[in-house]
């Protein structure tokens, strides 16, 4: 049989992905536990997340060496055991800070959820910071530090973040070679004690959350011996103003690139304001699938670029716009010309209707598939506790997605894509 | 464990399949027995720039993407030395969206002028972007260049030179295309909420009528056994020096490929392991790792260190030296090797969550030879490695004379 390849397969809806429910028990303590209960598969994804991140630290710095401070040591137990313990099981425990708060990973199966939860238990309540084992790790975050200058993306992007919020700004801070000499001991233990503790913690289970994994969670973390000794770290600090550093090129010399490469630093917006999904929308179009009209003109029109994004950076309160790449030195000129162009075209000319009709199929899908998977639940669920929404501001975008006009769209791009609200920063060849 | 059924069709594509009714996605990936390795030496990166062709419309299909995006699914594609794998995840009430796709351009792709000229740019910029931009870019291909002498896998995969890439033809990708992609020479995996019957039924019906072709019998040359240490330096303008010492090792359908594997575990998977615990918890090195690739031919065991000050090279080296003595004198604890163990039964586990992975794995399984149902066996491969064999292996894998010594200075430790 020979398939009918000049129509296309009927295209069907797909399915409109919903978000799962968690069930919330309290510990005996107060703490309160979401639970995504899965029994597929034998894994066991524990998230805490506690109030306080860099905003409360001081810096990316502090924070980052609170958190791998816990596993260097507690009274009973050497950095090595620890780490021997949890490798037994085959478990790992990660971190990452944001603005606001801190979070502790654990990654286990359910049948070893006891002897792992023993340990960790242990380095939430009983870390005892050594000395010797900060040293080490100051230094290792230091040459992590520099190892990061090197990259010319990563150079860029933090260029980028103190441009739009100004150096000052919590949003526009990066780690500092200062922080490097100001950091020291007695201020992570201090940190500890502020964040590290059962007031300002919410857990996440995801997995097979069996009633033995409930049992050994209220038995390790749901006692009264962990509270907050030295008050409760706000969820949601005082944030400056922005002040914005106000030069429209910023250069940052790389001798010996082949490439350039370039940020384009946009504007800031509010979360509440209502143009953020539609510019959230906007940007996709204009640079953030493979479809986009950057990917389509600077890639696949014009050849100046392997790859280019433009989204929104969201942070708890506004995100940035932003437009990054990379090209061949010489083609830079061009590049930054095509961008501004192809925000021109969105200004001027409201888009297709065939073209609208794809990005919300794509996008649509898009959400979709980030919803599919038991851990994108996870991972969704952390968002709605960290920025304190309920689960219905998740569907806010599909509705935004599916009623959103070519005008709507073109107002946008008047407001926010305008040439004056981007700087341009580019890491390159001194030359150009 | 996973049910895995195949289907071997009269054209001699294969097709695998996993029924996962836990998402309302499938995942059709499509692996073609064809990679870097079975490039001409003066003309490398071309399947790699094959891959970026294949996007470029096809008879019934002028732009690949366009044609996915109203499916609200996604598509990416990969290359490296042995295979070629294109794959689309989108809403299984579309599947037949992607067999379309992929038949089409199996079938008959454009490739015209217009679409190789850009294409052509693109990869160069990417070879940029890997090779030069990213710090360390051109560490891989030394260190293959220094293992393989004869074996294609001495080159890279985004090729030898920028020059090979810009030197191409799309005459030369037409033919590269003609020879290689065809259903005899591709696997494809589907995994997702569609029952074995209809995806064989559909299959038939968008892949039946594509022909099969006389696919060249792949004679790649035979790396010698290398009988002398090797040494390189190089100096790049990098934060910090490395050294890498590499050994050539099994081919991935070998058992003594896992053996390898568990050496690399114990030395440097989790804190705990040696060299972690050692040196890199303790600070006495910048960077301490042991790794092995998972290419179907001969692979490599490396060992990755960087040192603390620009003096450190020669007690890295030493570090590796005692690690290797250690493997090859003493009986390894029982209990390391049921922390391993363990490991590999947990990372399986959340493997097998993601039906992407699935799908990917069981094509790289079944062309690597080991046969797409060593998805469900790997754990227990693993869990039969002895204290016998880890020396045995270590004996053999490490005898000086096959060591590949790469010293990839930072231009700030060492003054020429």
């Amino acid at each position: 049989m020979i398939p009918d390849r000049c129509h296309r397969p009927k295209i069907h809806p797909p399915v409109p992905a919903t978000l799962r429910e968690t069930e919330c028990k309290t510990l005996h303590n107060g703490i309160e536990t979401y639970i995504l209960n899965d029994a597929t598969y034998d894994v066991l994804r524990v998230d805490f997340i506690f109030n306080g991140g860099t905003i409360l630290s001081g810096s990316p710095l502090f924070s980052d060496l609170l958190c791998q401070m816990l596993k260097r040591g507690t009274e009973t137990q050497s950095a090595e055991q620890i780490a021997r313990r949890m490798d037994f099981y085959g478990a790992s425990l990660e971190h990452s800070v944001t603005h606001n708060h801190t979070m502790l990973t654990l990654n286990t199966t359910s049948r070893f959820a006891e002897p792992v939860f023993s340990v960790l238990e242990d380095i939430l309540k009983h870390s005892t910071f050594p000395h010797k084992e900060y040293l080490i790790l100051r230094k290792k975050a230091y040459n992590n530090f520099r190892d990061k200058l090197s990259i010319a993306k990563k150079r860029v992007i933090r260029r980028m973040k103190q441009v739009i919020y100004g150096p000052k700004h919590p949003y526009g801070r990066s780690i500092r070679c200062s922080d490097f000499r100001s950091v020291n001991l007695a201020q992570l233990q201090t940190l500890y004690r502020q964040i590290i503790n059962s007031d300002g913690c919410r857990i996440l289970l995801t997995g097979h959350v069996t009633p033995a994994v409930l049992q050994a969670i209220e038995e390790h973390f749901g006692r009264n011996d962990w509270h907050a000794t030295l008050g409760i770290a706000s969820p949601d600090p005082f944030l400056p103003p922005i002040s914005r550093i106000q030069r429209r090129h910023f250069f940052l010399p790389k001798d010996d690139a082949e490439q350039s490469t370039i940020a384009f630093a946009g504007p800031v917006i509010e979360r509440t304001d209502p143009d953020w999904y539609p510019l959230d929308i906007l940007t996709s179009i204009l640079g953030g699938y493979f479809g986009s009209r950057l990917m389509k003109s600077v890639r696949e029109q014009y050849g100046y670029t392997y790859n280019i994004h433009a989204d929104i950076h969201p942070f708890y309160h506004n995100g940035y716009v932003y437009i990054l790449t990379e090209t061949a030195s010489e083609t830079t000129e061009p590049l930054i010309q095509e961008v501004f162009h192809q925000m021109d075209i969105l200004r001027q000319q409201p888009i297709s209707i065939d073209e609208l009709s794809t990005v919300k199929a794509y996008l649509s899908g898009e959400h979709s598939i980030s919803m599919d998977g038991l851990f994108s639940h996870t991972f969704y669920w952390l968002s709605i506790l960290q920025l304190g929404w309920s689960k219905e501001h998740f569907y806010l975008y599909e509705k935004e997605l599916q009623s959103i006009t070519a005008e709507r769209l073109q107002e946008t791009a008047k407001r926010w894509l305008r040439p004056q609200l981007f700087q341009i920063i580019i890491c390159g060849k001194k030359t150009q | 464990m996973i049910e895995i059924h195949r289907h071997r069709f009269s054209n001699g594509m294969l097709l695998l399949h996993n029924e996962n009714p836990h998402t309302p996605m499938v995942c059709v990936n499509l692996a073609y027995n064809v990679g870097a390795k079975d490039e001409h030496p003066d003309h490398t990166g071309y399947a790699h720039l094959m891959e970026h062709l294949m996007f470029g419309g096809s008879e019934h299909v002028p732009e690949f993407d366009l044609a996915l995006q109203p499916t609200g699914g996604y598509n990416n594609a990969w290359t490296n030395s042995d295979m070629t794998n294109f794959y689309e995840v989108l809403p299984v009430v579309n599947i037949e969206t992607a067999l379309w796709l992929e038949s089409d351009r199996m079938k008959a792709l454009s490739l015209t002028q217009d679409v190789f000229d850009v294409q052509q740019k693109v990869v160069m910029e990417e070879f940029r972007l890997r090779q030069f931009t990213q710090p360390y870019g051109d560490m891989n291909g030394l260190k293959r260049g220094l293992l393989y002498k004869e074996h294609p896998y001495r080159w890279p995969t985004i090729g030898l030179s920028i020059e090979h890439i810009a030197n191409a033809s799309r005459e030369e990708l037409f033919e590269f295309y003609q020879r290689f992609y065809a259903p005899n020479n591709a696997v494809l995996a589907v995994v997702g909420a569609i029952p074995f019957q209809e995806i064989v039924r559909l299959v038939q019906k968008w892949f039946g009528d594509i022909e099969p072709k006389d696919i060249p019998q792949r004679n790649l040359p035979k790396e010698p056994e290398q009988t002398q240490k090797r040494t390189m330096e190089v100096l790049r303008d990098v934060p910090a020096s490395v050294l890498t010492r590499s050994y050539r090792m099994p081919r991935r359908s070998e058992v003594d490929w896992v053996v390898c594997d568990v050496i690399s575990d114990l030395l440097a998977n989790g804190m705990s392991s040696r060299i972690k615990n050692k040196y890199v918890q303790t600070g006495k090195v910048r960077k301490g790792d042991a790794y092995v690739s998972s290419t179907i031919e001969d692979g490599n065991f490396t060992f990755l260190f960087s040192p603390m000050d620009k003096d450190g090279m020669p007690e890295c080296e030493s570090i590796i030296d005692e690690q290797i003595q250690q493997l090859v004198e003493e009986e390894v604890d029982e209990e390391d090797l049921i922390k391993v163990r363990n490991i590999q039964q947990v990372v399986n586990e959340y493997e097998l969550m993601d039906y992407k992975e699935v799908a990917s794995q069981l094509c790289y399984y079944e062309l690597s030879g080991l046969g797409a149902d060593y998805m469900n066996q790997a754990v227990d491969v693993y869990c039969k490695v002895t204290q016998d064999d880890i020396r045995r292996v270590a004996n053999q894998l490490f005898a000086p004379e096959r060591a590949c010594h790469l010293y990839y200075w930072s231009k700030k430790d060492k003054i020429v």
